[in-house]
């Protein structure tokens, strides 16, 4: 069960290392199922 | 009267849809009229008495919303203080750290009970404290068909929302119509859409819940004076209908907002932000601000009503953008 977790882990950390840096027009995506414009 | 008509959005979005349950203290017994008849008509799955514990029960509801449920908790806003970790640190921020992979269709129906010496642990209107807070939608209806129509839709939302209930307004009768007389067949009041609750060409005032009714009055008044405002009831403040006041602020040229929280980051100080910095030009005097005293509630009945926004206030702050 260690080893399981640990492979999830690392998998979920290799998988953040090799991702770009979000956009930044994605600033406010997820914050909201709708958006809302506060602007 | 309101809170027949937000009991029965209750009951017919518990009919609609077998997720939905509904939870807080004493509301098997109705102690608050707004569950009245849940529990015998839906039973002890679906209407759950919690302990005092607001951090434990809200919390709950964030987990079973997480894995699929729909729950409903009944409040009072002065109870909310001791879960603000589960409403903000949690409710407010999951599904945007979990990038958009939980869904979060909390609603809190969130009483205040304010202006009837209840003190200072009893009598917050602490919409403004969630304004301020990304995630959370706050929705602030006044007139039983807005509380039925507002309360539906908060309970189909799939993100959090607390809906303020004004607890003076608990009686305000209104005319609520029956789903048979309705289009689409239920009465759904979409968010950021402001209600024009009286036309006017003098001053736009803008009322946050039981303002209105003050709003109203003072119209009264000041039609015999000769000065006709125009009232406008915002219904969600996240989110904002701020093209509605600015059409109206455009039409008008001056602007009171209303608010019984305090006055120091209220809703009414946002508002009043917006209208300046997006209709500066169309303003004709200082926009005026009429909210409650920057203190807490006093139980005293002699000090009590020095705090709120009243009737009077209205008017004196309408001439004074007439001057």
């Amino acid at each position: 069960m260690e080893k399981a977790e640990k492979d999830s882990v690392d998998k979920a950390l290799d998988f953040a290392r090799k991702s770009p840096y979000p956009d930044p027009s994605q600033l406010y995506d997820d914050l909201y199922t709708d958006p809302i414009n506060f602007a | 009267m309101q809170v027949e008509a937000i009991n029965e959005a209750i009951h017919e979005e518990m009919s609609n849809d077998e997720t939905v349950y509904y939870m807080g203290e004493d509301v098997r017994a109705s102690i608050y009229g707004a569950s009245k008849d849940l529990f015998n008509r839906f039973g002890e799955n679906r209407v759950l008495d919690t302990p005092l514990s607001e951090n434990g029960f809200i919390g709950a509801a964030v987990g079973s919303s997480l894995v699929g449920m729909r729950p409903v908790v009944e409040t009072l806003t002065s109870f909310m203080w001791v879960a603000m970790d589960q409403l903000v640190s949690q409710l407010a921020k999951m599904k945007y750290m979990f990038g958009g992979q939980a869904s979060l269709p909390v609603t809190i129906k969130a009483d205040m009970y304010y202006n009837g010496s209840m003190a200072a642990h009893h009598s917050d209107r602490s919409y403004p404290f969630f304004m301020n807070m990304p995630g959370i939608k706050v929705i602030v209806p006044t007139f039983p068909e807005d509380a039925k129509g507002l309360m539906k839709t908060a309970i189909r939302d799939n993100d959090p929302c607390i809906v303020f209930v004004d607890g003076n307004l608990g009686g305000l009768k209104g005319d609520v119509p029956e789903n048979n007389e309705i289009e689409q067949g239920e009465l759904i009041i979409p968010f950021g859409s402001a209600r024009v609750v009286k036309e006017g060409t003098d001053c736009t005032v803008v009322g946050i819940v039981n303002s209105n009714i003050h709003a109203l009055s003072a119209s009264e008044k000041l039609e015999k004076e000769g000065i006709s405002i125009e009232i406008i009831d915002p219904r969600t403040l996240v989110p904002f209908d701020k093209e509605t006041i600015l059409k109206s602020v455009e039409k008008t040229g001056r602007l009171v907002v209303v608010d019984p929280a305090h006055k120091v980051c209220s809703a009414a100080s946002e508002i009043i932000s917006v209208v300046t910095e997006e209709g500066f030009w169309n303003l004709q005097a200082p926009p005026v601000k009429v909210a409650s005293e920057q203190v807490h509630i006093p139980f005293s009945p002699a000090l009590e009503p020095l705090i709120y926004p009243t009737e009077e206030k209205i008017i004196e702050a309408v001439k004074k953008t007439l001057e």
